[in-house]
């Protein structure tokens, strides 16, 4: 089956919670609309053959990488197939692939024979483009994909639940800035000030998709999930530096890299881990699944816990605890502390490890954030922890 | 088996080689301090925090104190304690004060862990943690196999639930950076903007090179732990690496190959009980992550340690230093047995 | 067999495609001939004892250290204990050292300076060291392999690639000390085997920068490219519009009769100091890049396309 998918290359604005507007430049899959970081999702089938028409609108030449994807093809002026190559003046670089100059279009082909998970970037001045915003996902769903929802296919291993996306990367709001004026821009001095998780700084990460004040930044990044659930976590690190995403609450399992499963044959050689050390432009696919210790109040914890005045709670004036030990309970906080805890859920953070990166131009909390919430069981809407376009 | 801890939360500072002293914050262990006697301890953390050891199914109750930082009266931050890496915790004891609670100064939080999961993790603060991470309030954590009480076992040391992963002493090798100029703005009652974060000193075990391999015990009394590795061998020596800085770091042991026993407190073994495990030159451990590796001590003499980004291994105008330690192998039968970890 | 070889630490100048030209120090194979960037290659087979003799020509102790390999170090330290060199070494201008062993494992390895590393290795004295599998024959396809047979490391095409970084400001520092200052490692050029692109992809030469990065191979052939770091700094080496299949790392070969533990990736990390041997198989002619994931490592002062960049010709 043919799947035709429309993507411009335009020029917007981004929101961090520090109330600073930076102009990006984005992929946006309709005409006449902002573009949104990260670009759109793009959810697939196996096998399908796809075709990718890159519209620019922007000041210089742009492309499309496909990493992971084989045998990708554009179409030549005379409308005829070839293998998309790197492009040179002399030895010069021009771009690492075939590229659309400014108003121009390129259109891309190529089949998804694999599923898994998958990065597109720019080929172009990537170490610019890709800076200001010219990257997003692709998910290729196994051909067996149905009731029961696999990353890799059934027996493979990934049976999930719920599923997230999860796109990190840097941001240097000088670059953007300077972009943004057509002055020059010394790479050496490259200086992050902003981390992202899907396009957003924490808090906005927990947020849900399509927030009204962020229209450029849909996609959420807040984990939710019930006891017993396997979650397929889906990460991309679409920036320049390795992070360590660490999980609280319990390990998570490796099944995928790259887009390629932790298999060989019938041998599986996933692997668990507590943090896992995302690096510059590759793809990990995980199942996670929190269990719980048992405590309810019948079972209660075994420590008794101090009066609520003899307890830091919700110190930077909101809390996101229940006020109870057990989950589904809320029990008493603190007059004044406003509470983002609805039905007595557990959190749990998912965070970079390397902590500067959890600010917001240095001031925490902020950055690469998240939170993995657990719901009592029961009460998550079969909506929550699906991927849509 | 039950077992109680109480750690304070506090001050101090901690010296590096080139004879400078730097402010910190960290815990102290306070543990069977009587009540009258536990604000003598203010100004005393050492860096890193006391080891935390358990069994597999012991009762963990780790009681938090804080007692304040006498040098910045003025600051009345709370802490927490975070286990990372407690499989399938609670958020109550997670230590994590947005999803939880924290310790405000003065007051007291009992933490309960009945660990299930040999291997090595970490404890840390995780209020503002940007801040006390950085700042020291980090140490080591271990949780011992219950491989280790079966009949036929006793007396010797295991690090998971597999005869494999016996060894004869063992090291934790903790990892971390300071920015000198946060300990001294946060002792100057200044801000510090993270994103300039550079750090010009490198630790392990909380000294830099030569301090890592000094065995005085009144050169550096609040860095208890040398980052000095001994053996007799062929001695099967077990090192619980655990990254708890702001960097990546590379380590090798020159002339020791490594088999990688362990990352995340996990064995590396797939989902059926495939062995992923293999033998490695070098070891690339990211923040928040810990790795076990197990080696033979080979004919005796001096193994240098490093980290192979060797710009890490000094100290500021002066080389090796930072990330620099030994490995000394002695003769058969020299050492005594290790009693605790790191001796 | 016994291999005998004789290296000079010397200082010269590598030049950058900026125009530039850097000072550095490196190991050259005689005393008159000029250092080069990396080091020769040695070439032994599993079984040969190789001796490497090494004549200081810096004012400065110099040493070489085998990480991964069969060889105990022999430190030696100054009157406070403190390290001078991770091994033995060659105290001054004038002074040789020697060292022997027995190649007991196959794989790619790096030899270094284990003297003042943070400077020495920086200056540039790095090199490879290639171990052939027992029973290695070049010309016989089912031995020609990285690891041995049942190892999945057959071959047609093999290619060396060593990432480095260079703080050209440190170099000029080195070679012209001036007091005072701060350390603070900030490269400036990132080199595959000791050149930065496009020299990377010009041919092999006679210049202090002598070997080529550019893999040239035909369609089907079995291209095995064997990565190391010999830099400070971690890479994530993406092989575009490929995917590749990553066979062993720091020469352990992750396959065996019983369990087969390669894995397929179209981007991998390699850390400081680690090596990777890859695999790959290309059926469709053309240009196929290699480069560094961070960008910001393929770029020079004038920001043109540079650095840690390479090219796959499939012809």
């Amino acid at each position: 089956m043919v799947h035709i998918i429309d993507l411009w290359a335009d020029s917007g604005y981004f929101t961090t919670p520090i109330g600073h507007n930076i102009y990006f430049w984005g992929f946006n899959d309709s005409t006449g609309t902002s573009p949104q970081l990260p670009g759109p999702t793009l959810i697939l089938n196996q096998n399908d053959e796809i075709v990718v028409n890159l519209h620019n609108n922007l000041p210089e030449n742009v492309s499309l990488l496909f990493p992971g994807q084989e045998n990708v093809e554009f179409q030549k002026p005379d409308d005829t197939w070839a293998p998309v190559q790197p492009q040179f003046s002399g030895t010069d670089l021009v771009s690492l692939t075939n590229y659309a100059p400014p108003g121009g279009t390129i259109s891309y082909k190529f089949t998804a024979a694999n599923p898994g998970t998958f990065l597109y970037e720019s080929g172009t001045n990537p170490q610019k483009q890709i800076h200001m915003g010219l990257y997003g996902a692709i998910i290729v769903r196994p051909s067996d994909f149905g009731t029961v929802k696999t990353a890799y296919g059934q027996n493979t291993g990934t049976d999930f639940d719920r599923e997230y996306l999860i796109t990190v990367a840097e941001v240097d709001p000088v670059l953007h800035k300077s972009v943004e004026k057509g002055e020059p821009y010394d790479i050496k001095n490259y200086k992050p000030r902003y981390w992202v998780m899907n396009g957003r700084c924490s808090p906005d990460t927990m947020l849900m998709d399509g927030v009204g004040y962020l229209p450029n930044q849909p996609y959420g990044s807040m984990i939710m999930m019930e006891p017993g659930e396997k979650i397929l976590l889906r990460y991309i690190d679409a920036g320049i530096e390795n992070h360590p995403l660490h999980l609280h609450g319990n390990h998570t399992r490796l099944v995928g890299l790259d887009g390629k499963p932790l298999r060989n044959g019938n041998i599986d050689l996933s692997y668990k881990r507590f943090t896992i050390l995302v690096a510059s432009g590759q793809t990990y696919d995980m199942i996670y699944e929190w269990n719980g210790l048992g405590y309810t109040p019948d079972n209660p914890i075994p420590t008794l816990l101090p009066s609520i005045r003899n307890l830091g709670i919700g110190e930077p004036g909101w809390t996101m605890w229940s006020g109870s030990p057990y989950l589904g309970e809320k029990r008493d906080i603190p007059v004044g502390v406003v509470s983002y805890n609805e039905t007595g859920e557990y959190n749990f953070m998912l965070h970079s490890h390397e902590e500067p990166q959890i600010t917001n131009w240095g001031e925490f909390p902020g950055g690469m954030m998240s939170m993995l919430m657990v719901h009592p069981p029961g009460t998550l809407s079969p909506d929550i922890g699906v991927i849509r376009r | 088996m039950n077992r109680a801890f109480r750690f304070a939360a506090t001050d101090g500072y901690i010296k590096m080689p080139d004879g400078t002293e730097h402010y910190i914050f960290g815990f102290a262990d306070i543990t069977g301090v009587s009540e009258d006697e536990i604000y003598s301890y203010r100004g005393k953390a050492t860096l890193m925090a006391p080891l935390l050891e358990a069994y597999e199914n012991d009762d963990v109750y780790l009681t938090l104190t804080n007692i304040g930082l006498p040098d910045r009266p003025d600051l009345d931050d709370s802490h927490t304690i975070h286990w990372h890496g407690f499989p399938n915790q609670i958020a109550l004891y997670d230590g994590v004060p947005e999803a939880s609670a924290s310790v405000p100064v003065g007051r007291d939080f009992m933490y309960y862990y009945k660990p299930l999961a040999p291997g090595t993790y970490m404890y840390h603060c995780h209020f503002e943690p940007v801040e006390h991470i950085q700042m020291g309030m980090i140490a080591p954590l271990i949780v011992r196999p219950q491989l280790e009480k079966t009949p036929g076992n006793e007396g010797k040391k295991f690090a998971y639930n597999d005869l494999a992963t016996e060894f004869d002493r063992e090291y934790f090798i903790f990892l971390n950076e300071l920015d000198s100029r946060v300990h001294s703005l946060v002792l100057g009652v200044q801000m510090f903007d993270w994103t300039e974060y550079i750090p010009d000193y490198w630790l392990l075990n909380g000294r830099s090179y030569p301090g890592t391999v000094d065995t005085t015990d009144t050169n550096y009394p609040y860095q208890p732990y040398k980052g000095l590795i001994e053996a007799n061998e062929g001695e099967k020596i077990l090192l619980r690496f655990i990254n708890l800085g702001f960097q990546q770091h590379s380590i090798e042991l020159l002339g020791i190959p490594l088999k990688i026993a362990g990352i995340d407190a996990q064995q590396p073994k797939g989902l059926n009980g495939e062995d992923l495990s293999t033998f490695k030159n070098i070891i690339y451990i990211g923040a928040g992550m810990t790795l076990d590796v197990i080696f033979t001590a080979p004919a005796a003499g001096i193994y240098p340690l490093f980290n192979t980004s060797h710009n890490k291994n000094i100290n500021p105008g002066s080389s090796p230093g930072g990330m620099v330690s030994e490995v000394r192998v002695y003769p058969s039968g020299t050492l005594p047995p290790q009693v605790k970890p790191n001796q | 067999m016994n291999i005998i070889k004789d290296l000079w630490a010397k200082s010269g100048t590598i030049n950058m495609p900026d125009g530039f030209s850097v000072p550095f120090w490196g190991y050259a194979e005689s005393a008159s001939f000029e250092p080069q960037l990396p080091g020769p290659v040695i070439e032994a087979a599993v079984g040969d004892t190789l001796h490497v003799n090494f004549h200081n020509m810096l004012n400065e102790p110099v040493s070489i250290i085998f990480p991964g390999q069969n060889v105990v170090p022999t430190p030696v330290k100054d009157a406070d204990g403190r390290f001078v060199s991770y091994t033995a070494h060659a105290p001054d201008n004038g002074d040789v050292v020697s060292y022997s062993y027995t190649a007991d494992k196959p794989g790619i390895f790096l030899y270094e300076s284990g003297s003042s590393p943070e400077r020495q290795i920086q200056m540039g004295m790095y090199g490879v060291i290639i171990v052939r599998p027992a029973g290695f024959d070049a010309v016989n396809a089912s031995t020609r392999t990285a690891y041995g047979t049942n190892t999945g490391s057959e071959f047609d095409i093999e290619k060396v690639l060593v990432l480095g970084e260079i703080d050209s400001v440190l170099h000029s520092k080195i070679v012209n000390p001036q007091p005072g200052g701060m350390y603070i490692f900030s490269p400036d050029y990132w080199t595959i085997n000791g050149r930065s692109y496009p020299h990377t992809t010009a041919a092999d030469d006679d210049s202090s920068q002598p070997y080529s990065s550019k893999i040239t191979a035909g369609q089907g052939h079995k291209i095995l490219i064997r990565c190391i770091n010999a830099g400070f700094q971690h890479h994530n080496i993406r092989f575009d519009n490929l995917s590749v299949r990553v066979i062993a790392t720091d020469s352990v070969p992750l396959n065996s009769n019983t369990l087969d533990k390669t894995y397929k990736k179209n981007t991998v990390t390699i850390a400081s100091g680690e090596s990777y041997d890859i695999i790959t198989t290309v059926n469709t002619p053309g240009m196929y890049m290699i480069y560094d994931r961070d960008y910001h490592h393929l770029v020079d002062i004038n920001g043109l396309s540079s650095g840690m960049m390479t090219i796959i010709e499939i012809l």
